[in-house]
């Protein structure tokens, strides 16, 4: 009986150690904020290079590369419910290894979530858009010109 | 007195139509069409130029070096958008951007300066006007065809220009063969272009779709499994933009004699003296001393000169005069044929072919041949300014209705899936939107045609 109790527990105790490894979270509608996938590597963001732009336009494209067969959702996060729904149905990489899509985007601060998964690996990559207005961008050029003219 | 002079002023009027009407018979409708016409030498003299209207040189210029697309750089991604070549805005828009590179070119070397690739990108994430030629042309040509006889310019060949759109319209460049960029400086203010640009921009609608550049999205650098590479200024669709499905005829199906006729005088052949006879295919073949014309009932239409001078077509000897020569005959022949009128340079003499080739452009989109015999509309074989054949694809085009091109990823993807496993990565020069036509296509649509570049084939381990 005691050995069986030991079968049991150490089955159990490879499973929880086993599981996490192995599984990902099949996310539908909604993804929380807090997500986290189970690998980094599955694609890569292209744009925006750091994961966070500032534009004073009223749409932003994302691209990024993954290998052939990958899946990708986009979400976007609504801070009214404090969830991030999907916005762009899953889309599967081809042989190109290229995806790109286009997102709108609410004044201030927006924030997408794009999940990406491949056979057992999935990824989670938050991004971050602040859209701000023409004539901040219009001061900063501004400013930079006159730092390049202050430099040279 | 006063009825003396008023005879005078009749005479001469009715003296100057003489000539005016003489010149106009002799150089257009050739009196001795059989071979020989040294009315041609007219054709290009002083008589000529004083009665040729001015608009029909302007077209010569226009089909020469009028880009297949334009794209008009607003400063946003939203807002960036694409005039075709049969959209009213395009002709204004090519007028002046055609202005600037010549006064860029008349400018000299010492205004010419190389820039970085980043600066090149910035003028194209700015407020700019990005125009590209479907092949490079040697810059000495592009400027002969600008009317500079000799522009001292450090650039080998050009296919991608930029004329910036906010305060001195200066011009950018990429050296096709170097792939070097350079700005010419100029003192034209961007001011009209601007105003124009702001026009075109209010007129157009709002369901343009959005364009990227590669450099842009970062497809221009290789990274993790990426195995295509697009060149930098290559704009990417991300949403497929809606094309018209056209029909295509051919419009010699029910060929009359008077074309026929027409055809055969364009060709100096004397329409009562050619042997003329079918081939079992349906061919109609006209023979002369000078040359064999073969008309086929699917609209292929071909010249072969059976005499070592050829046909003269060009008294000018300069590869400028010939092309504009040839553009010149392939207008007539489309004009009698009533085929496609909007023909664009695809292709010039080189190492690969001794052809000059035009291509139609239908709803600003290009038509690309899938035929062995002819893979362009018109191609030319002069030699020293004669003509030696002439081919040309007769075809008219209509749009039927609109619908949604194909994904432009998932076209790049079906491009390369057969040999996705075996190559370590593709290097793509261009993709654009074009109609493929074949023989016996009656309707069309547009579809992505994609130009590699080259391909890196992964090494089989020994």
């Amino acid at each position: 009986m005691k050995k069986k109790l030991c079968t049991i527990l150490s089955t159990l105790l490879l499973l929880t150690m086993l599981v996490p490894m192995v599984c990902f979270a099949d996310y539908s509608t909604t993804i929380p904020l807090t997500a986290t996938g189970n690998s980094d590597t599955v694609i890569y963001i292209k744009r925006p290079e750091s994961l966070s732009a500032s534009t004073s336009d009223r749409t932003y494209t994302i691209s990024a590369v993954g290998p052939q067969g990958t899946t990708i959702k986009l979400y976007k996060y609504d801070a009214a419910e404090d969830i991030c729904k999907l916005i762009k149905n899953e889309i599967q990489i081809g042989a190109s290894g290229l995806y790109s899509t286009v997102v709108e985007l609410d004044a201030d601060q927006n924030i997408f979530v794009v999940y990406a998964q491949n056979g057992l690996a999935d990824q989670v990559t938050r991004i971050d858009i602040s859209k701000i207005k023409r004539s901040t961008v219009d001061r900063l050029k501004s400013v930079t010109v006159t730092m390049k003219n202050f430099i040279s | 007195m006063n009825k003396e002079r008023l005879k005078s002023v009749v005479l001469i009027i009715l003296v100057a139509f003489n000539f005016v009407l003489g010149n106009r018979i002799l150089t257009d409708k050739k009196l001795w069409p059989s071979g020989y016409n040294f009315f041609i030498t007219s054709e290009k003299g002083f008589l000529h130029s004083l009665f040729s209207s001015e608009a029909e040189e302007e077209s010569k210029q226009l089909h020469l070096t009028a880009p297949t697309q334009i794209i008009v750089n607003t400063g946003d991604q939203t807002t960036r958008f694409v005039v075709n070549p049969d959209s009213e805005q395009f002709e204004p828009l090519f007028t002046y951007i055609s202005e600037t590179v010549t006064s860029a070119f008349r400018s000299g070397a010492e205004n010419v300066f190389s820039v970085s690739l980043q600066d090149w990108y910035s003028v194209l994430n700015g407020k700019s006007v990005y125009f590209m030629y479907p092949f490079a042309y040697p810059s000495t040509l592009y400027a002969q065809f600008l009317g500079i006889e000799t522009a001292n310019l450090p650039i080998e060949s050009v296919c991608r220009f930029a004329v910036t759109t906010s305060g001195n319209a200066n011009v950018y460049l990429e050296d096709y063969k170097s792939g070097k960029v350079y700005r010419i400086e100029t003192k034209e203010n961007a001011e009209p272009i601007s105003a124009l640009l702001s026009r075109i921009q209010s007129s157009n609608s709002s369901d343009s779709p959005i364009i990227n550049y590669s450099f842009d999205l970062r497809f221009d650098q290789t990274l993790g499994s990426q195995k295509i590479v697009l060149a930098p200024t290559v704009p990417v669709y991300t949403v497929s933009p809606k094309t018209p499905r056209i029909s295509a005829k051919n419009p010699l199906s029910d060929i009359d004699r008077e074309t026929v006729e027409a055809i055969l005088l364009a060709f100096r052949m004397n329409p009562g003296g050619v042997r003329e006879y079918p081939e079992v295919s349906g061919t109609r073949v006209f023979v002369d001393n000078a040359g064999i014309l073969k008309i086929s009932p699917d609209g292929l239409l071909t010249y072969q000169s059976t005499r070592s001078e050829g046909l003269s077509l060009s008294a000018g000897a300069s590869q400028a005069e010939a092309i504009s020569a040839a553009a010149d005959f392939g207008y007539r022949i489309t004009s009698i044929c009533q085929a496609e009128r909007s023909i664009y340079l695809s292709g010039i003499p080189d190492a690969d072919t001794p052809n000059i080739s035009f291509d139609y452009c239908t709803k600003g989109i290009p038509v690309l041949f899938e035929d062995e015999r002819s893979p362009h509309a018109i191609e030319i074989q002069l030699e020293n300014g004669a003509l030696k054949s002439y081919t040309q694809r007769l075809r008219t085009y209509q749009p039927i209705y609109m619908q949604t091109a194909p994904g432009y990823i998932e076209t790049l993807d079906k491009a390369i899936a057969s040999y996705a496993e075996a190559m370590n990565e593709v290097k793509i020069q261009n993709i654009y939107l074009s109609y493929t036509d074949r023989p016996k296509a009656s309707e069309l649509s547009a579809d992505w045609y994609v130009e590699v570049e080259n391909i890196i084939v992964e090494e089989e381990e020994q």
